[in-house]
């Protein structure tokens, strides 16, 4: 899974949002490091709605412009924890030895 | 006075790299986004969207490529066929220009180059198969017998070499077991792979280059055509490594070698009579279909 992936799937973790919704939340999210740009957001929309990972929740018209949400489905919730899981196993390789070098 | 309406335009512009289906299902949608995302005041946009929007509408194209329903080995085998004979027939029917007249050297092989052609663009295997085998019998000749008139009907040109008579074998199997495979028919490819031969032979009547090359005048031309047609390929096959990226499956990658077999057949019965920078030439287009292969396994399963 892709950083940008990550943070995307991590983003809608909590409620559906239209593509500006997640570009905003996956910048607060990553503390600014993830910025995505539109064409990105939407080529990896795409591909994670192929994979099953995420579904049209609904749309509205907001200022004469359609907005689609997207929601998470479970699937997604599943493959973004073991993701976060095998981030965190290989986090803690590094932090346990740097806690032992520091004892 | 607002710069909204003049960024609107630009990105509306941009968004033609997109197919117009994709267009048409999320055109607007994006293009509410980007302007949600886009600074109030700028009057272009930001040079990372351009990237991500160029980018993103060749991926989007290179996935509307792809069969529904169909495995990716047949849709790569489809295409790897239908790439193999429009570019074989684009240069292997000899139209002769000869002041302003035009001869057309075999019309029964054109005729039934046509047809294939046709045939293997909208999938009809079993109208594509028998013709495929014909053509392969028939350049090969020279295999089975010693090159002398037996009676035979002598419809195309007579091969001596693996690599001249392999792209037509190549189009027999793989036809064959595109016919034998179980599932969903193939559907019809664009109408649009038929302008590879169709520009080719058009240049043919414009520019007597291909056929009269050892006229002097002429010989410059032979060469940049040559050195034309080389970076297309190499562009080409790039682009292969990066629609393999956008798609995540090797059926691109399966193409591009069908394609690249029969040349490097061809350049190794041959290999004395190149020069190093023509093998090195073909050495960075094989460099770039193994580089597809392993792009699509790289990215199979990632999103």
């Amino acid at each position: 899974m892709t950083e940008a992936t990550y943070f995307i799937l991590a983003a809608l973790l909590q409620e559906p949002l239209h593509g500006y919704g997640i570009i905003k939340r996956a910048g607060e999210q990553s503390a600014g490091r993830v910025k995505l740009a539109v064409g990105t957001l939407y080529g990896a929309l795409d591909r994670l709605a192929e994979a099953g990972l995420v579904v049209i929740d609904h749309e509205e018209v907001v200022d004469g412009r359609p907005r689609r949400y997207y929601r998470i489905t479970d699937e997604g919730v599943t493959a973004v924890r073991e993701e976060a899981v095998r981030l965190q196993q290989a986090a803690r390789v590094v932090t346990v030895q740097i806690a032992v070098m520091g004892a | 006075m607002s710069t909204q309406p003049a960024l609107e335009r630009r990105y509306r512009s941009l968004l033609k790299a997109y197919p117009k289906a994709y267009r048409d299902a999320h055109g607007e949608e994006l293009l509410s986004t980007l302007m949600e995302a886009s600074d109030p005041q700028a009057r272009r946009p930001a040079l990372r969207e351009v990237f991500a929007l160029v980018t993103g509408g060749f991926a989007a194209r290179a996935r509307n490529t792809r069969a529904t329903g169909v495995p990716w080995w047949a849709d790569g085998l489809h295409l790897g066929v239908l790439v193999v004979a429009t570019t074989t027939f684009a240069t292997e029917v000899s139209i002769l220009r000869m002041g302003t007249h035009i001869y057309l050297n075999r019309p029964i092989w054109t005729l039934g180059a046509i047809v294939l052609m046709v045939a293997i663009t909208r999938g009809w295997l079993r109208l594509a198969l028998p013709l495929a085998l014909i053509a392969a019998l028939d350049t090969s000749r020279m295999l089975f017998l010693d090159g002398y008139d037996h009676g035979l009907i002598e419809f195309g040109p007579p091969y001596t070499l693996l690599g001249q008579m392999l792209p037509f074998w190549i189009i027999v199997v793989g036809l064959a077991v595109l016919a034998v495979r179980p599932g969903k028919a193939l559907p019809a490819r664009s109408w649009s792979w038929l302008l590879i031969p169709a520009l080719f032979w058009v240049a043919e009547c414009i520019v007597p280059a291909f056929t009269l090359g050892y006229v002097v005048p002429v010989f410059t031309l032979t060469m940049t055509w040559q050195l034309f047609l080389a970076g297309v390929k190499t562009l080409v096959l790039g682009g292969v490594v990066w629609a393999t990226v956008a798609i995540r499956d090797a059926r691109w990658a399966l193409a591009a070698a069908l394609y690249l077999l029969p040349g490097l057949t061809f350049i190794g019965e041959t290999m004395l009579l190149h020069s190093e920078k023509t093998l090195a030439y073909w050495g960075v287009l094989t460099l770039l279909v193994l580089a597809s292969f392993v792009a699509a396994r790289r990215t199979r399963q990632k999103v």
